[in-house]
């Protein structure tokens, strides 16, 4: 915090900070979006398996984003809850190629949102990897997912693609327009 | 195709994925992730492994059909089909040298043959090797097939040979059940040219690890063969490093333990008994099954075996029966369940004959599911990028695959069925004391003196009791006293809540002569209660008839507490003695405090 932003804090004009969590199944993308979400310089071209979890910044319009980029492998889907309580959005990710493990996901959903934990924040769905032919679209994920059955926060899918980006600000942006209404 | 929006999940509340079938209590732990009704797989369970072949860690499963196909399946969908040159009987994946990438051959037994193939191409084709013939059985064949005896009498050679004992190959008996002698000739026409030879086949085939007991850790493969033998072969599957002779054809075996630390090798036989296999020794220890063996699955360090009389049971390596489960009907396929992840489970689950497939967690029931066909391959582990998937294959060509969900309970608590917790607090038995030790020793010494005076002693107590209890009898001193010339009988009844109650006194006289003049006599505690009368005459008591008397008796003070009434009847003037005829106590109940209005 330094004098520039208390500066800005007085004259209301600083950046609202959000927590934003990133989860899903391993290999489902996030971190490929998280990249993209990065300014052009920034972003990493190859990325790794996540192990336990990344921390990220970033800006969009008045909001600064804290992205906790949360790994998907069974081993580490037990941290996920820990970050729930200061979570003020989720992003869910989804391989709309992986129709095996729909059932999984849909399983770590549920969990994610009926645990105490987790206050009524807005839910982000990206249906990743849906240029692959295999893909599903987004009607048949929400319906894997069930969820029409979510009637308590607002949320939203996107259909998107981590290794080109497209698809991922319209989802953004999305979020930002419900965190900025509360 | 599954419809996913027929699914039905995990639902916060009640509810939860419950398919209740029957049983009150276990529901089925899986998630539903993928079915394909007309994948058209018949295979069953030592045909259908899943290993990582291409090595980029998303699992395909291989089976190997019974229509001489090899069907790789990739997530959903199957990916791509190779021929067979024979039927399969068993698949298995093994890792050949530690150098990288560590890509799986897979290794499929059929016939007398060991099919290797890598990267989905066949590779190398590893025959077993020969028995040793009878040699006499060898000299007749060879004098029948040069023409030097006829055929006739080298049947009636070969049939001594047998009835000595000889175990003659199949040549030698499709030659001898053959009844017509042009087809005889044909026969051996078929096989001129050709030496006896010993063929055998492959049963079982499973993988031991080499070294170390990874998941993509060097290991070799171990089969069984129809002529009684265990073999193992090096890990590039080229050649036999272990043969050992076991004696009966092995149905089944599971391995344990690597080779080079040390390993066991459980073999269900045909002949109903479990052999052990200790470091390539054939171990003294056979168990006896009390049927037939219908799958084995290696636990911990106990071997679970399914028998025909549909019941489980675990033996441990010397011998002892850990533990027996008890089914309902037939088993149709057993395989080991190695929950990774948290919690490290081991269990096994099983396919019944009615359709229900079972989970168990050593011997108690964790999860039972319900299946429209029967299950004709069981197989657990890891599948696309999920561990602890179950996949099942139907015989009506079905795909099912089912996933567990990272939150399962497999405890065994958590399902009302296992023994109560009270059981395995031990009672609290009090210490053996120097007294204890003298009086037992004096109880073995003394037996038949201790016998002798207890019954002396109980026989006069007997005696006292009833001497006293006449006395009381006669002398009227007790609560129900009667002289022995008459015979009656009172009975009193008490109506009321109180402070005022009503007592009636029933009486009989069961005697035949009549009696005149009987005083009846109450008496109580005057300070407690007071009667309406205390006395009164009953002019006449006809034998048979029963007459009712009625006594108002008011508690003088509720709170005082309770006393009782003796009711007296006394002898008519006259009698022969002065006891009273019949003497009565009743004790009165607590009053309550108010009279009701």
């Amino acid at each position: 915090m330094g004098f520039f932003d208390k500066l800005l804090g007085l004259m209301g004009l600083a950046g609202r900070k959000v927590n934003i969590l990133v989860v899903g199944l391993d290999n489902s993308g996030k971190t490929t979006i998280i990249e993209r979400l990065k300014p052009r310089p920034k972003q990493n071209a190859e990325v790794a398996p996540t192990v336990g979890f990344s921390v990220d910044e970033l800006q969009k319009g008045a909001l600064t984003f804290t992205v906790f980029d949360m790994s998907g492998a069974g081993r580490y889907r037990t941290l996920w809850e820990q970050y729930y309580r200061e979570a003020d959005a989720v992003i869910f990710v989804v391989d709309s190629a992986d129709k095996l493990r729909m059932v999984v996901s849909r399983d770590e959903m549920e969990l994610l949102l009926k645990h105490p934990n987790m206050r009524a924040v807005p839910v982000l769905f990206f249906a990743n990897k849906h240029d692959l032919p295999v893909a599903m679209p987004p009607v048949e994920i929400a319906q894997a997912l069930g969820l029409n059955d979510i009637k308590d926060r607002p949320w939203q899918i996107m259909p998107s693609n981590g290794l080109t980006g497209e698809g991922v600000d319209k989802g953004m942006d999305w979020l930002a327009e419900r965190l900025e209404n509360k | 195709m599954v419809d996913p929006s027929s699914y039905q999940a995990d639902q916060p509340g009640p509810g939860k994925n419950g398919i209740n079938m029957g049983h009150a209590a276990v529901k089925s732990v899986w998630l539903e992730a993928f079915s394909d009704p007309v994948a058209g797989i018949s295979a069953y369970t030592p045909c259908v492994h899943t290993c990582n072949l291409f090595g980029d860690g998303e699992n395909r499963l291989v089976i190997a059909d019974e229509d001489r196909k090899l069907k790789i399946w990739k997530g959903t969908a199957k990916a791509s089909e190779h021929p067979l040159l024979d039927t399969p009987v068993a698949i298995c994946s093994f890792i050949s040298e530690n150098t990288a990438p560590r890509l799986p051959a897979l290794a499929v037994a059929a016939g007398a043959h060991i099919y290797i193939y890598r990267n989905l191409r066949p590779y190398n084709k590893f025959p077993l090797p020969a028995e040793n013939v009878n040699t006499e059985e060898q000299d007749i064949w060879q004098k029948v097939m040069e023409g030097e005896i006829v055929i006739g009498e080298a049947v009636a050679q070969l049939t001594r040979l047998q009835d000595a004992g000889v175990v003659l190959q199949t040549r030698s008996l499709q030659l001898m059940n053959i009844g017509d002698p042009d087809s005889k000739m044909a026969f051996v026409e078929h096989w001129q040219g050709q030496p006896l030879a010993a063929t055998t086949v492959i049963t079982c085939m499973d993988t031991v690890r080499q070294a170390i007991d990874e998941p993509d850790a060097v290991s070799c493969l171990v089969v069984g063969t129809e002529s009684g033998r265990v073999l193992i072969l090096n890990a590039a599957g080229t050649a036999i490093i272990k043969n050992i002779w076991v004696g009966i054809t092995p149905a089944m075996i599971a391995v344990q333990g690597e080779l080079d630390v040390a390993y066991r090798i459980t073999v269900a036989g045909r002949d109903g008994k479990l052999y052990n296999i200790r470091n390539g020794e054939l171990s003294q220890t056979i168990i006896q099954l009390e049927a037939q063996p219908v799958g084995l699955v290696r636990l911990v360090k106990h071997v679970a075996v399914g028998c025909m009389n549909d019941v489980i049971h675990a033996y441990q390596p010397d011998g002892h029966k850990s533990w027996s489960i008890y089914l309902p009907c037939h088993i149709l396929a057993m395989q080991r369940m190695e929950v990774t992840g948290q919690r490290n489970t081991k269990g096994l689950v099983v396919a019944l004959a009615n359709g229900e497939v079972r989970v168990y967690n050593e011997k108690l029931l964790v999860s039972v599911h319900n299946v429209p066909n029967p299950v004709t391959a069981l197989w657990f582990g890891r599948y696309g990028r999920e561990d602890n998937t179950l996949i099942t294959t139907h015989k009506s060509g079905l795909l099912d695959i089912k996933m567990l969900p990272r939150t399962a309970n497999l405890e065994v608590g958590a399902v009302g069925g296992g023994p109560p917790p009270e059981q395995d607090i031990p009672l609290a038995v009090p210490k053996k004391t120097r007294l204890y030790v003298e009086q037992t020793q004096r109880e073995r010494e003394q037996a038949a003196d201790m016998h002798r005076t207890f019954q002396r002693d109980l026989a006069k107590l007997r005696l006292t009791t009833a001497r006293a209890y006449v006395k009381v009898l006669t002398d009227g001193q007790g609560a129900a006293a009667f002289t022995t010339n008459t015979n009656l009988s009172l009975s009193l009844n008490l109506a009321g809540l109180g402070p005022r109650f009503r007592l009636s006194l029933l009486l009989r006289n069961e005697g035949s002569r009549q009696l005149v003049d009987v005083p009846v006599v109450l008496r109580v505690d005057p300070g407690l209660y007071s009667l309406a009368k205390s006395h009164f005459v009953i002019p006449f008591l006809v034998p048979g008839l029963q007459y009712t008397f009625e006594v108002t008796v008011t508690a003088v003070d509720p709170m005082a507490g309770t006393g009782s009434v003796t009711v007296l009847l006394l002898a008519p003037h006259g009698a022969s003695s002065v006891a009273p005829l019949l003497q009565a106590t009743l004790k009165m109940p607590m009053s309550e405090p108010e009279e009701v209005a």
